[in-house]
């Protein structure tokens, strides 16, 4: 029943918004539907449901379905006070396609059946494309072509896997998890071997892993800053859900070990490919952007590690989205402030608006893992799991997160001292709204870090548990 | 059977058409073809035993959507645009047919090989549809023009299409309808972002998208 509410009522609120556009009413419908996800979500949480034999919770997606629940609450309570989404009519369609986005990715999170996640997964390309398109100008429309080509081809790769996978399990003739789970033994390990490759790069592509990265700056930094949020905590996790599925049938199919090498090898590319750009980044958005990369790569090689590494990759994916939605709020009021996406624009923060330039530099902090927060603690685990063995590999992880912070940390300074340069007029201040939501998002990541909940960590390990 | 393979390898000649050919409008006639080739392919030989709602999904993919559709779209999308007739790739179109014949070549050899492993794939199927999925990127990546983009991906589709019929285990009808309707979608939204990109962009060309870097 509360997997009918939360898939059906994105479309209600769709129907009502397209027939009556008014900018409060989006509003105010977002945010109420953001509301019922969050109270489904919990319910789900205390009582685990499902929907015919295509959609059901379990201890991995539930996880993932809390999280989307709590970045888009705080999404939908910034759009309160955000000026970005336009008047009316440019509202109806955001509003729309917002709705849409979110319930694709539900779509993608709860489907029990391989072939509908991909289905559900290509539809989050379909209906985010608008919203990357929203300014409507030129590098928005380069940025919203480049999305949907590189990610549609990147997921018809994973349809080959998925194609490949069904060819391999003959006997089983079924592409729901439980029953390739249960069968994994019998699947032919021929098929299963050249399944894995498509399969993970197809999602990974999703996931914004190298090699096929290329799309995800151009959208991040294009789209509008609660969208770049919605993309970097939410939608990149939708498809990490996607590898998770096809990484534990390899445990019982005895094929993990080729798995982990996969998403080893695609995780360390993607931290070397966002710390080069990283400090060469000019304009902050795109800079957050690398950075989601570089988050994604972390989790890859978690999971690569495997053993207490899967536990880590699932901690650090729920530190990452907290603190990469507050930084990507956070860059909307600069963007509301000073009107540029340019580093060498920004100056002053400080001087200017002392709130924002505060959640900028906890947000930097919460992302480049500093401790105490729950980042920090994640990649500690995975550090330690890389000592015993991959010495090498911690050398090359430590020298590319080193790296990062550097450029990261030299642009954030840069932005947030300093006095502003030319005065503009039509001073625009961001309200209540546009703080309360980072606020919230960054003491969150605080708690896990100081001190996880005990339910919190419970969740973790069950999920983590579930996969091996 | 003999019918049915003669019917892949024409699937398999269109490609080797579309490789050599320099008008756009035969990229569409050939993506017309295919779909025309998958509708009977489907239908006739590879029906589900009695399941009709999955039959009539696959009427609708291949002969509604794949033959009719998203041709006549991508057609007016052409004409609207008055994007120039040429297909203007980047290699020359001897080199496109040679790579073009090895990628089949290729194609077939790896059917080959993994018809040695116990599996239940026609071997003709497997190896036509890899080497055209591998001929969809090609295109992609030689042409220049944007709309040879979306027309290589739709290729590759069909590629990716003709390998699902091949495979034994069937998708149940729930999500092969949304498999077909994410493509249709897919088509749609490339063609309104193509005539955005002819205000934007009048030359329509991959070398023009260069506005986003670093």
């Amino acid at each position: 029943m509360l997997i009918l509410i939360i898939l059906t009522v994105p479309l209600l609120f769709s129907g009502i918004i397209l027939l009556r556009p008014s900018l409060v009413l989006q509003k105010i419908l977002l945010t109420a539907y953001a509301v019922l996800h969050l109270s489904c979500s919990a319910g789900l949480y205390f009582s685990p449901g499902r929907l015919s034999a295509y959609f059901q919770t379990d201890e991995l997606n539930i996880l993932f379905l809390l999280l989307l629940s709590a970045v888009f609450l705080a999404v939908s309570v910034y759009h309160l006070g955000s000026d970005e989404i336009g008047n009316d009519t440019q509202g109806k369609l955001y509003t729309v396609f917002l709705l849409l986005f979110v319930d694709s990715m539900n779509g993608a999170i709860l489907s029990a059946h391989l072939g509908l996640l991909w289905v559900f997964v290509e539809a989050s390309t379909l209906s985010s494309a608008m919203l990357v398109y929203h300014h409507g100008n030129k590098t928005a429309l380069e940025a919203a072509w480049k999305y949907i080509f590189i990610c549609s081809i990147g997921i018809s790769f994973a349809f080959i896997g998925i194609i490949f996978l069904s060819v391999g399990s003959v006997g089983i003739d079924s592409l729901f998890f439980r029953d390739l789970n249960r069968n994994a033994a019998n699947i032919n390990p021929f098929w299963l071997k050249l399944a894995l490759p498509f399969l993970l790069v197809g999602f990974g592509t999703k996931m914004g892993l190298s090699p096929m990265h290329n799309w995800l700056p151009d959208a991040h930094s294009e789209a509008p800053s609660p969208v770049s949020a919605m993309l970097s905590a939410t939608l990149l996790n939708a498809a990490l859900l996607g590898i998770l599925r096809v990484h534990k049938i390899t445990f019982p199919a005895g094929l993990e070990k080729f798995s982990e090498s996969i998403l080893l090898a695609m995780g360390l590319i993607s931290i070397f490919i966002s710390a080069v750009f990283i400090v060469n980044a000019r304009n902050y958005k795109r800079m957050l952007a690398y950075s989601s990369i570089e988050h994604m790569g972390i989790i890859a090689i978690g999971l690569g590690l495997g053993g207490a590494g899967i536990f880590a990759a699932l901690l650090h994916m729920v530190g990452h989205s907290l603190a990469k939605s507050a930084f990507f709020l956070t860059a909307g009021n600069i963007y509301s402030l000073t009107h540029s996406k340019k580093i060498k624009a920004v100056r002053g923060l400080f001087w200017q608006d002392n709130f924002t330039a505060w959640l900028w530099v906890f947000s930097f902090l919460a992302i480049c893992a500093f401790p105490p927060f729950s980042t920090f603690i994640s990649e500690l685990m995975i550090i330690k799991e890389m000592l015993a063995g991959h010495i090498f590999l911690l050398v090359f992880f430590m020298g590319c997160l080193t790296l990062v912070i550097y450029g990261m940390s030299r642009q954030v300074m840069k932005m947030v001292s300093g006095v502003p340069g030319i005065e503009r007029e039509n001073k625009f201040r961001p309200g209540l709204w546009s703080y309360i939501p980072q606020t919230v998002l960054l003491a969150a990541a605080l708690a896990i870090g100081i001190g996880i909940p005990a339910w919190a960590l419970e969740l973790i390990k069950n999920a983590a548990g579930f996969i091996r | 059977m003999n019918f049915e393979n003669s019917l892949i390898i024409l699937f398999a000649a269109s490609m080797l058409y579309v490789a050599v050919t320099s008008r756009l409008e035969a990229y569409i006639k050939a993506l017309a073809f295919q779909g025309f080739l998958l509708f009977v392919l489907a239908v006739f030989f590879n029906i589900p035993h009695g399941d009709f709602l999955t039959t009539g999904f696959i009427v609708f993919e291949t002969f509604f959507l794949k033959m009719i559709v998203i041709p006549l779209y991508l057609r007016k999308v052409i004409r609207d645009n008055e994007i120039l007739r040429e297909t203007e790739p980047y290699i020359p179109n001897l080199y496109s047919l040679i790579i073009v014949s090895l990628l089949t070549a290729v194609g077939f050899l790896f059917a080959g090989i993994t018809s040695k492993v116990q599996h239940p794939v026609n071997p003709i199927y497997f190896g036509v549809s890899i080497s055209t999925i591998m001929t969809g990127i090609f295109i992609i990546m030689t042409r220049k023009k944007l709309i040879t983009h979306v027309i290589g991906y739709i290729f590759m589709e069909n590629g990716i299409f003709l390998l699902s019929l091949s495979a034994a285990g069937e998708m149940p009808g729930v999500v092969s309808l949304g498999v077909a309707l994410d493509i249709f979608i897919w088509a749609f939204l490339a063609g309104v972002f193509l005539r955005r990109m002819q205000g934007a962009f009048p030359e329509q060309d991959i070398d023009k998208l260069k506005g986003l870097r670093g």
